[in-house]
């Protein structure tokens, strides 16, 4: 045939021309996409995880310790060559930002008995902001809190033992101390380094002036390099997995004493388990649609060599051989396949561009990988497969058979297909039913695999049922319900070619319906978790400055009290309750930004904060100068023991004295730093020594007092301190110990008396109340047992603390699965007003109050150390292995449905058209054009409709069944956080789409077909 | 182009049967068919519909196998042929003229395009190819329309044509099926012509099934088929009945209709060069 008949026949056969090669496009654009995608999504997960790991994690410190004036010379050098030699190709690639060098020596304080660090830092001027100028050599600049410490101020020379003089120029603050520049270990950092085991922190000053020191002083050279994440590649991981290992193990370099620490391989590692979320998704869904691809260019091939079977049978009487007929028979889809390859590639190509922009971390490079090309010539091998297995029946059959064909062969032939893509449906369901993926609540990667296999299965049979119910409804359509009915029950009761039309379209519909429902359902509980996991809308991590409270901070700042929260967060490391993570709220603003997910018959979180914060006694406060307490001792044992009194300022516990053994007695103490709260009057035993072993006990101290007055000195007059009623009144105050031997205490007219007992090596306390105790808690369901009212948790200084379980959630905001809610003063009381160095400061922000509250808390003095929002953390759930792969499994069903449903309107536009001698022959016997109209939109919409809903129905079910197995997150969050009743709006909108859509098409379709009708036609043979 | 040796007799059947098994029923649609055609014969198969012409032309083409008796076409037993060397007598040694004339053709091929595609697979050569393509179209009157559509061609033209693409690799035998039943007067008698041409310029031997006796007289054989048997053969004007390899004799239709219908008993009375067949009464014979 010349290529001119060629382009005749493939215009002429337009129709079903464009459908061969669209499927075949989107077949080979899904495969190539399939590689692309995972490629693209690979380096955006690895850069994800590379940007919000800390620095350590994701660079090296290489460190060489020696004396001074030669170390900078060697260590970068042989470092950068060890490092390029284990990165190999990889070296030049710039994978790590530019190197900072450290020199840092000491110099002896010893009036402070410690020593000072002198570091020089590469560009560290850059970094600071300095009060003064940056030093030059034999200069200085320090710190603010050094200044405050030592008193040395800007001017000042400072001399050191066998050192020059050197000149302070300035006091510097970090800028921001989480720069990658300081590689963790910015001066004053919340995470402790070695330097700041000093008091005094880094002096900073010129190389020159470490250089030029003693040549015997020893000291450290340093190099940090940071990983750059918009230069790695998800291609890069293995390889340089391999090289940064064999780089911090390197024997050259461990000879010279270099030592390399880095977390870069963990890193990697837990990039490439996230990765394993991604890949088998990716490749079944790409399958899917490739399979379901596959199956609509068999069906297209198979109409269109069919349709070719007159030529065909032409070749074969003309004396061309099997392979000759064959290349004929088939030339068209060949040719069509193989244009499909580069523009699929090039068509999955830009999709994945598309869909990355939208989906992956910005700047996410989409590369045409050489594996997309290979998956590309693959389906297209795929392709040719199916077009020959397509026409093997109609390129085998005997001329004078072709001749002699009738429509009964069509009916045979579709039950064999039918009935090899039931079994195979229906088998690998079995499999993956006894295979525990079906039943599992365990998520599991092949589950995806059920809604394409049971959309077909299903569909087979479904569409089969269709003609027979038509055939069933021949006598009502017979009897009455119009002309227009009855043709279209009977077309589609005798055209089989439709129903194979409608089973791809079920599976198509069905596939959709899935992915809807598992992308709505993994998007709304990715946003549900992000929400909790953050706590609210924004949470800021913030440092407030010395002597301010941040409630008070927060409340100037939001007087609505509706937008922001103070929270004091601190995770516990001790054994027994390390993760534990108790957060101290002020309960009514907490309410109003946290998110709360109430079970069902759970209180809100507005009901439990009035809860948390039952009234208490005010507690003693003190804000004099002294304070002294009087008692009337009864009996005490042994003699000797002394009386403090511990309040929340740095200067407790406060020494009263040595109580008599019997007799009245008046103890004063001085107060520091105070107004303060008196936390407890605590009663030790004296000193153990030989022969001073207490009769009760070693380290016990026992007996009975009256405490007749608490004062205070203010304006050199003694005063009551706190309520006159605080020792009348039982509530004022508790026992250390109330279990056996009881402590007891006793409200009089005299005073309190309070009899003790302590324990082997304990201090005998009594308490002043002022909260609650236990203290209320709202605590997270999985770490209390059902039924359980107490608990013991850990207060803000990391101390075990009594908990009065008040309810329990299955997540707490900001700690899911381990969190503990408590009133935030009240905490901070049982703490004493001494937090943990751990403790975190935050403040929790209402969705849109970000702005507005952050600028106000900066003109406040806090500064902002970090802040963290539910929607970048869902964005990060959105760009994980388990979204991404949901998100190209709902782009695959939809072009398997856009592409089911244009081929099933056109098959079936093309059978009609087939059979408009009958409509020229019905309209010449009178039968108007609309009615024949309404034939084909009936035949059309039973067919659709049919496809549609059974579809549905089938996409549904699977969503039901198999969503909860369904992997949405790389690590499983709460399991009562979850819900996998897919939403119903998502569904709806979908459905309606795709029926208007489906309509609008079938009804051009009618149309354009009904228009063509004419009684010219008659004139023509009857195809 | 290798010279092909042709055989003395183009066509060879000895007691050739074929019977057609279609959904579970045996149809016999020969019955013992004994011809012989010499090469550059032409001959005309006339009979009813459904007397088994065209199941005689399909087995001459290699499109059947025979059931029984034996078959030789262009010197090839077609009882041994498989698909391939099927296709190879068709190619090289047979050409098809099918009834329907769009059904001969490739529509969207030019009328040089339909006679370039039979050549092909023979491997004329490109120069040979067209040489042989030019002479075909114009000695078919087709010259002027030579890179128009087959499509669009009349159906005298596509019918034309057809037997251009028949003829297209010099068969030994040229197979024509009821060519011109569907052609006006004017155009049958032209296609009649080219035939009849073909067959004096390149000696081609030519079987054509046809209804029309005025087609069936412009050959030099008539083959008369009925159920299923050479019936009658008519040469010269003159029309033979031909003795089967039972024995049996098919009378024509009007002496069946007349003088000896169905029933009827008869004698035969040998001859010195042949038999007589006489009406025979049983009852007078015993009365005398």
């Amino acid at each position: 045939m010349t290529g001119r008949s060629w382009l005749r026949g493939l215009i002429q056969r337009a129709g079903t021309t464009g459908i061969i090669f669209i499927v075949a496009l989107v077949a080979v654009a899904a495969a190539a996409a399939g590689p692309i995608y995972y490629s693209a999504a690979r380096t955006s997960i690895l850069r994800d995880t590379i940007a919000t790991q800390p620095v350590t994690a994701r660079g090296y410190e290489a460190d060489e310790t020696g004396a001074l004036t030669g170390l900078l010379g060697e260590l970068p050098a042989t470092q950068k060559q060890r490092l390029d030699t284990a990165l190999g190709g990889l070296a030049g690639r710039g994978l790590f930002g530019p190197p900072v060098q450290e020199l840092q020596g000491s110099l002896a304080l010893p009036v402070y008995n410690t020593s000072a660090p002198l570091v020089w830092r590469t560009s560290v001027c850059a970094h600071l902001r300095i009060a003064g100028k940056c030093p030059g050599t034999n200069q200085v600049v320090i710190s603010r809190s050094t200044a405050q410490l030592t008193g040395w101020h800007t001017g000042q020379q400072l001399h050191f033992d066998g050192e020059p003089a050197l000149t302070v120029t300035g006091i510097y603050q970090v800028t921001n101390a989480n720069q990658d520049y300081w590689f963790g270990n910015a001066p004053g950092a919340t995470q402790q380094s070695a330097r700041d085991a000093s008091p005094i922190q880094a002096m900073f000053t010129a190389l020159a002036t470490i250089q030029s020191g003693p040549a015997s002083a020893q000291g450290t050279a340093t190099v940090d390099e940071v990983l750059r994440s918009d230069r790695v590649t998800g291609g890069d991981v293995g390889q340089l997995g391999t090289a940064i290992n064999a780089f911090s193990q390197d024997p050259v370099l461990a000879n010279a004493q270099i030592l390399v620490s880095t977390a870069i391989p963990a890193t990697l590692t837990s990039v490439q388990s996230g990765w394993t979320a991604l890949a088998i998704p990716i490749l079944l869904i790409t399958l899917q649609l490739l399979a379901l691809c596959l199956l609509l260019l068999f069906l297209a091939v198979t109409d269109a060599v069919e349709g070719r079977g007159a030529e065909i049978a032409l070749a074969k009487l003309r004396g061309r051989g099997a392979a000759s007929t064959a290349l004929f028979g088939l030339s068209e889809p060949i040719i069509l396949l193989i244009l499909a390859l580069p523009a699929g590639v090039l068509a999955g190509w830009g999709v994945t561009a598309l869909l990355s922009r939208l989906l992956l971390r910005p700047g996410t490079p989409v590369e045409l990988a050489g594996l997309a090309w290979w998956a590309a010539a693959a389906a297209t091998l795929g392709g040719l497969a199916a077009a020959g297995l397509a026409a093997r029946r109609t390129l085998r059959r005997p001329v004078l058979e072709e001749w002699r064909r009738s429509g009964l062969r069509m009916n045979s032939r579709g039950w064999a297909v039918d009935a090899v893509l039931a079994t195979a449906a229906v088998a690998g369901l079995l499999e993956l039913y006894f295979s525990g993926q079906v039943s599992s609540a365990r998520p599991g990667t092949l589950i995806l695999l059920v809604p394409g296999l049971l959309g077909l299965a299903v569909a087979v049979i479904a569409s089969r049922l269709l003609p027979a119910g038509c055939r069933a409804a021949y006598a009502r359509t017979g009897k009455g319900g119009g002309l227009g009915t009855f043709l279209a029950i009977r077309h589609v009761a005798r055209r089989p070619s439709g129903v194979r039309a409608v089973m791809v379209l079920v599976t198509a519909i069905a596939l959709t319906t899935f992915a809807v429902s598992a992308w709505s359902v993994g998007d709304r509980n990715q946003q549900r978790v992000a929400a909790t996991t953050v706590g609210a809308p924004t949470v800021l991590t913030v440092s407030v400055p010395a002597g301010k409270n941040l409630s008070t901070l927060v409340g100037n700042a939001d007087p609505s009290g509706r937008q922001a929260a103070a929270v004091d967060s601190y995770t516990s490391t001790s054994s027994g309750s390390a993760g534990l993570t108790v957060l101290a709220v002020d309960p009514q603003r907490f309410a109003q930004v946290a998110t709360w997910n109430a079970q069902p018959g759970q209180p809100s979180l507005q009901d439990l904060a009035d809860r948390l914060d039952p009234p208490a006694p005010a507690g003693i406060t003190l804000s004099g100068s002294a304070m002294r307490v009087t008692v009337q001792v009864k009996k005490i044992n042994p003699a000797g023991a002394t009386l403090a009194a511990d309040v929340t300022t740095g200067s407790s516990p406060v020494s009263l004295g040595t109580l008599p053994a019997r007799g009245s007695a008046t103890l004063t103490g001085p107060l520091t730093g105070c107004p303060c709260v008196l936390q407890d009057l605590d009663l030790s035993p004296p000193s153990s020594g030989p022969g001073s072993l207490s009769y009760v006990g070693p380290g016990q101290v026992s007996g009975a007092l009256t405490i007749t007055a608490i004062q205070e000195l203010q304006g050199g007059h003694w005063v009551t301190a706190g309520p006159a009623a605080a020792l009348t009144d039982a509530s004022y105050w508790r026992p250390g110990q109330e279990d056996s031997p009881p402590d007891t205490i006793q409200p009089g007219n005299a005073g309190l008396t309070w009899t003790f007992s302590s324990r082997a090596a304990q201090d005998a306390v009594l308490t002043s109340v002022n909260r609650p105790y236990p203290l209320p808690a709202v605590i997270s369901s999985g770490l209390v047992s059902p039924g359980q009212t107490q608990a013991t948790g850990v207060g803000l200084d990391g101390k075990s603390l009594g908990l009065q379980i008040i309810d329990r959630a299955v997540a707490i905001p900001g700690a899911p699965d381990n969190g503990v809610i408590v009133d935030r003063h009240y905490a901070e009381l049982a703490a004493g007003l001494t937090a943990a160095s751990t403790t975190v400061e935050q403040v929790w922000l209402a969705g849109d109050a970000q702005s507005a509250i952050e600028a106000r808390l900066q003109a406040a003095g806090v500064s902002v150390v970090s802040s963290e929002t539910t929607a970048q953390t869902a964005s990060t759930y959105a760009r994980q292995g388990p979204a991404l792969s949901s998100v190209l499994f709902l782009a695959d069903a939809a072009a398997a449905t856009l592409l089911a449903a244009g081929a099933a309107i056109l098959d079936l536009y093309l059978s009609a058209r087939r059979r408009r001698y009958e409509y020229a022959a019905l309209s010449a016997t009178g039968v108007p054009f609309r009615t024949l109209r309404r034939a084909v939109r009936t035949e059309l919409a039973l067919l659709l409709g049919f496809g549609i809903v059974v579809g549905a129905v089938i996409g549904a079910i699977a969503a039901l069944v198999t969503l909860r197995s369904v992997p949405e997150f790389v690590t499983a969050p709460p399991a009562g956080l979850l819900s996998y009743v897919p939403p119903a709006l998502p569904l709806a909108l979908t459905l309606v789409v795709t029926i208007v859509v489906l309509t609008a098409a079938a009804g051009l379709a009618s149309s354009t077909l009904i228009r063509g009708v004419s009684l010219d036609q008659l004139r023509e043979t009857p195809t | 182009m290798a010279v092909r040796e042709r055989a003395e007799d183009t066509v060879r059947c000895e007691g050739l049967v074929q019977v057609y098994g279609t959904l579970g029923q045996e149809v016999t649609a020969l019955r013992g068919i004994d011809l012989t055609v010499p090469a550059g014969d032409t001959v005309a198969l006339l009979g009813p519909s459904g007397a088994g012409k065209s199941t005689l032309l399909w087995l001459l083409a290699g499109l059947l196998k025979p059931t029984a008796g034996r078959l030789e076409v262009c010197g090839r037993r077609v009882n041994d042929l498989n698909r391939r060397s099927a296709a190879d007598l068709r190619l090289h040694d047979v050409g098809v003229v099918l009834q329907n004339p769009g059904r001969n053709l490739l529509a969207n091929e030019t009328a040089a395009g339909n006679v370039m595609f039979a050549q092909r697979p023979a491997h004329p050569g490109r120069a040979a190819s067209r040489r042989r393509t030019d002479e075909l179209l114009e000695a078919m009157g087709l010259g002027r329309v030579a890179h128009r559509q087959a499509g669009r061609l009349s159906g005298g033209e596509q019918q034309r044509l057809a037997v251009a693409v028949a003829l297209a690799n010099r068969p030994q035998l040229l197979l024509a099926d009821e060519p011109t039943s569907q052609l006006d007067r004017t155009s049958a008698s032209t296609v009649i012509d080219l035939i009849r041409s073909a067959n004096e310029s390149e000696g081609t031997t030519v079987v054509m099934v046809t209804h029309d006796p005025v087609v069936g007289n412009s050959l030099r054989r008539t083959i008369t088929i009925r159920d299923g048997r050479v019936g009658a053969e008519g040469q010269a004007g003159q029309e033979y009945l031909v003795v089967s390899r039972d024995g049996s004799v098919q009378l024509p239709s009007e002496v069946l209709e007349t003088t000896l219908p169905p029933g009827t008993l008869i004698r035969a009375v040998p001859t010195a060069d042949g038999v007589q067949l006489h009406r025979a009464r049983p009852e007078e014979d015993e009365r005398a």
